[in-house]
């Protein structure tokens, strides 16, 4: 089953499971079996779905029909314990859900009946593989201790399996079962047998394996299946290695298995065995001692058995090649044939294989040989000049190395030392010893030897243009840029399938996103509803340079999608966001369009420490109802936000197209900040703003916010709460007419540049305040201003104006935020400031309602930084 | 997973073969061959489980037909496949109201189409008789309905 296939109906698959029709519930047990294996965490929220209808199932609430013996729908149980297996491995907390169900299920499972008997063989399988309970296991354990002592083989065919899934981790139950273990060996059944090799197997520790190993042995003699020999090959070898008593025994079982069915021994084993030879065991290395040391021992030993299988007359090349090495390097301990005889027999097993890497080792070996004894017989040099003619370049090299080796005995000696094969080789990489050799020659008046030129170094130089380039393209114009959110935020919700595109169909991967239906995806076009994530609660609605960083890698992103797929989720955007440009330098029209990315890490990563502060802040507000508060509001696309991943792939050509439309909506909540006044009265402010003495700012509630600028003559502001449903049609005019008005007002009011606060007031709110405020101001402008005075926080807040309050301000990350209101139309102003010591810089951003007035502060505000002293 | 379902009589003649992992023909025949020589050796006190190539063999005699049911991995539960072999004959004993061997001959592609419904791609997902039978049913009864394209 292709895995892949399966990613787009995910949500189906899960919504079938819980269809009322048992039948389709069933259907898609195989399909979630598939998909838990390939990943199990995406799952583990179903473990409660499962045991449920488990539950249900055994509770024969399933109609009668479903019964097969009185037992209900047995096989779509054991399909749930599998899952619940699969699902319960490793993890406590879901295997603690299980438990419960385990124990009733095997006990509904126990009547006298063989299907009864399967189930309960499931449930313990399940037991052994999910976090372990005592009271289960030792359930488990008298169950299979039942099957084993049954008399019906098929039952203990059950227990031995079931026994050799619990023995593996606790090896305790096993002891009390030997006797019938042991009766099973010996039963006729070839199955049976085999089936307790396997649990005999896992049973091996250092103190039987000798034991077992001679059984697995036994059976080796006498199996004729492939897959059974070759099974029994890899078991004895992986026994003997782990638990090999002595290094005598193991090279005895080695050779033995070598002998029985050395076709089917791998390579390494081979290998672990001559350096086992070799190397010998370090404790004994030392030992000087009465004649032989236990190293020479076994080596002896395994010369002579060696001397003796070379006898036979077809012994496999692995083996055959192990003989040739362990001869040649030691052949000189063995007593019984002399090196003359041994290099015979060399020469003689040559005939018979077929392989040249075995000439190889012989030809080799036999030097060795020659090396030790010191003279060449007359068979070894015919046998070298037969194949110093080989087809085969090896075996060829060999042999004329050997010859020319002859030539100097002394050199032969030394090249071809004795148990020498763990010493390493000295490599005089300068090769001093030919520099008698160049001096000659360049007494003759050869050249001296000149290095290559650098100027290759300019073809690396050019080659550079074909690297490729990491800088990020250029920011790209709004409304790709939105699609491009769209894509990235399509890639986001495991879309594996959209990465290979690498093509900015936006749209046509929103059905995509859709399926994904993930929350994050949700978070694009909207700053409320993407903190709603609590970590982004802070300061209400920051997420900055989240918003920012969407638009700029843009081009980017499809390239990066895979790597933001493989990524966490959250995480991918911001991964590729790394490249961008730095995000101050932009302005986002649009901020509502901007914040296409989720609310991820990196945000909420500096700011982790105040979801706390947000968390005591915003009190009964969860992070949920945070953003669902914002969502009451009268703006349909963020009460749709949260849930619809659809609409939030709607939600980019919304903005599209509606850009300016938006900005009403955005407002209309935001009226909160504009009373709710009636038109006329909002024109009278205007002409009445001039005269107006700067009011004292008002006495601020923690929560609520009363217009600084409204006289006192005016309707109080609206509770600052959320869902100011009820003014919302008044406050769309008032807030529609304070748009327009607003420029005029902006002009008509604010003095020339030079003294660009005359009407800036500071605003007395807290930081609660301040979150809220955030999102709901439209427009906002980032500069990262250079600053060469300014390097503490401290200084900073110095630096910003009078005119602004200060809310509050984060030492940990060099950031601090201000309010301020415009005396003349009540619009607010916020500021959020942040010390960037190391580009010596300060990143501000500055929110308003209108444009204008962030463009003016902004620019006063650079002004007033990099001009401050000290 | 299941890899095939065989009903093998005791001459050796396959009398329905699903496999649901492909083979060749050639191994196809040969494993068949095979896998009933083996089990015509076999004594009644023997298990009913063979090894056979890596996979599992679970098999079951019913008068003169074998039962053969091929399954893979460690994981599989060789007793619940034995229990599904039986509930297979039964029900197919519902429908064909006890079955032998010439039903099964002569009526091959409605054995087929219980089997298809038990296992899909490998894996049992049914054991409701009435719903496995379901389809026949209505194809019974269509075929039996006068005037229908259906009817004979």
């Amino acid at each position: 089953m292709d895995k892949t296939c399966l990613q787009d109906h995910i949500g189906k698959i899960r919504a079938a499971l819980c269809d009322k029709d048992p039948c389709v519930m069933c259907a898609t047990l195989p399909l979630f079996q598939a998909m838990i294996q390939d990943d199990v965490s995406a799952f583990k929220d179903l473990v409660p779905s499962f045991v449920s209808i488990l539950k249900q199932i055994t509770d024969h609430r399933l109609p009668k029909d479903y019964d097969y013996h009185r037992i209900p729908s047995p096989w779509i149980q054991m399909n749930l314990l599998r899952l619940l297996a699969l699902l319960g491995k490793n993890d406590q907390a879901s295997s603690e859900g299980m438990y419960e169900v385990l124990v009733d299920v095997m006990k509904r499972a126990d009547t006298g009946i063989n299907i009864g008997y399967a189930i309960v063989y499931e449930v313990v399988k399940t037991v052994t593989t999910i976090y372990p309970n005592a009271v289960l296991l030792d359930a488990a354990a008298t169950s299979i201790s039942r099957f084993i002592r049954s008399d019906s083989h098929n039952l203990k065919y059950i227990g031995i399996k079931g026994l050799a899934s619990i023995v593996k981790d606790y090896p305790k139950y096993a002891a009390d079962h030997q006797m019938a273990v042991i009766d099973c060996l010996e039963d006729r059944d070839e199955t049976l047998k085999r089936k307790t090799l396997d649990l005999l197997f896992r049973m091996t520790n250092a103190v039987n394996v000798e034991f077992i190993v001679e059984k697995l042995l036994s059976f080796l003699a006498t199996a004729t299946d492939d897959h059974f020999r070759t099974d029994l090959v890899g078991q004895i070898t992986q026994c003997a290695e782990r638990f090999a008593p002595s290094n005598a025994w193991y090279v005895q079982t080695i050779i033995r298995v070598f002998e029985l069915a050395g076709d089917k021994v791998k390579s390494s084993v081979a290998q672990t065995l001559t350096q086992l030879i070799a190397e010998g065991s370090e404790i004994e290395a030392e030992e000087d001692g009465e004649g032989l040391s236990s190293d020479d021992e076994l080596r002896t030993e395994a010369v002579e058995n060696f001397l003796d299988l070379m006898v036979r007359p077809k012994l496999p090349e692995i083996l055959a090649q192990a003989v040739a090495w362990v001869l040649g390097e030691y052949g000189f301990l063995s007593t019984s044939c002399s090196l003359e005889q041994i290099m015979d027999k060399l020469c003689q097993l040559t005939l018979q294989c077929n392989d040249p890497l075995t000439r190889a080792h012989v030809v080799t070996a036999i030097s060795k040989l020659v090396a030790q004894n010191g003279g060449c017989p007359a068979k070894v040099l015919a046998f070298m000049d037969r194949y110093s003619r080989s087809v085969n370049l090896d075996v060829q090299q060999r042999c004329l190395e050997f010859k020319a080796l002859l030539k100097h005995p002394n050199t032969l000696v030394e090249v071809l030392p004795v148990d020498a094969s763990c010493e390493d080789i000295e490599i005089d990489e300068g090769l001093s010893f030919l520099q008698g050799y160049v001096q000659s020659a360049l007494n003759l008046g050869a050249k001296p030897y000149t290095p290559p030129q650098h100027d290759d170094d300019e073809d690396a130089d050019e080659g550079h243009s074909a690297k490729l380039k990491i800088t990020p393209y250029a920011v790209p114009t709004l409304p790709a840029a939105q699609t491009n959110n769209m894509v990235a935020m399509a890639g986001l919700p495991g879309a594996a399938f959209v990465a290979p595109a690498g093509v900015n169909n936006a749209l046509g991967a929103s059905p995509l996103v859709a399926l994904g239906a993930q929350s994050i995806a949700t978070s694009q076009g909207n700053n409320l509803i993407g903190a709603a994530k609590g970590a982004n609660a802070v300061w209400g609605r920051k997420p900055e340079p989240a918003p920012v960083l969407a638009p700029t890698p843009a081009s980017p992103m499809p390239v990066q999608q895979a790597s933001s797929v493989l990524n966490s989720p959250a995480a991918g955007p911001y991964g590729s966001a790394a490249h961008g440009s730095s995000p101050y330098g932009n302005h986002t029209v649009a901020p509502s369009a901007a914040p296409a990315q989720p609310q991820g890490p990196p945000a909420p990563r500096e700011l982790s420490e105040k979801e706390k502060q947000a968390a005591a802040l915003f009190g009964g507000l969860g992070a949920g109802a945070a953003g669902a508060g914002r969502a009451a509001k009268p703006v349909q696309r963020r009460t749709v936000g949260p849930r619809g991943s659809v609409t939030a792939a709607q939600e980019p050509a919304v903005q599209n197209a509606a850009a300016a439309h938006t900005q009403d909506d955005l407002l209309a909540p935001h009226v909160e900040s504009v009373p709710a006044v009636p038109v006329s009265s909002l024109l009278e402010m205007d002409l009445l703003d001039a005269h107006l003495p700067a009011p004292a700012p008002a006495p601020v509630p923690a929560a609520v916010y009363t217009p600084v600028a409204v006289p006192p003559a005016m309707p109080v502001a609206p509770a600052p709460a959320p869902a100011p449903a009820p003014m919302s049609a008044m406050n769309n005019i008032s807030s529609a007419f304070a748009d327009l008005l607003e420029p005029n007002q902006a002009t008509s009011s604010a003095p020339p540049v030079a003294e660009p606060t005359a009407n800036v007031k500071p605003l007395v709110i807290v930081t609660a305040e301040f979150g809220k405020r955030w999102g709901s101001t439209p427009f906002d402008v980032k500069l990262s201003i250079p600053v060469m005075n300014l390097s503490t926080l401290e200084q900073l807040r110095r630096a910003v104006p009078a005119t602004y309050h200060h809310v509050e301000s984060i030492p940990a990350s060099l950031e601090a935020i201000f309010a301020a209101t415009m005396t003349s139309t009540g619009s607010i102003i916020l500021l959020h400031v942040k010390l960037q010591p190391g580009r010596r810089a300060v990143d501000i951003v500055v929110k308003s309602n209108a444009k204008e007035i962030c463009e003016r502060e902004g620019a006063f505000l650079a002004a007033a930084l990099t001009s401050f002293q000290g | 997973m299941i890899k095939f379902v065989l009903m093998v009589n005791k001459q050796g003649q396959t009398r329905l073969a699903s496999y649901f992992q492909w083979y060749p023909i050639q191994e196809r025949v040969a494993l068949e061959a095979e896998i009933i020589r083996r089990c015509l050796s076999r004594t009644e006190f023997q298990c009913s489980f063979i090894e056979y190539r890596g996979f599992k063999v679970v098999y079951r005699r019913y008068a003169s037909l074998f039962f053969v049911v091929a399954v893979d991995g460690e994981e599989e539960n060789e007793l619940a496949i034995l229990e599904f072999i039986h509930s297979l004959v039964e029900t197919m004993d519902k429908y064909f109201e006890s079955v032998c061997e010439l039903d099964i001959m002569f009526h091959i592609e409605k054995a087929h189409y219980i089997v298809d419904e038990m296992v899909v791609n490998g894996s049992i997902v049914e054991n409701n008789k009435v719903n496995i039978l379901k389809p026949l049913a209505l194809m019974d009864k269509l075929a039996s309905a006068e005037g229908g394209i259906f009817s004979r």
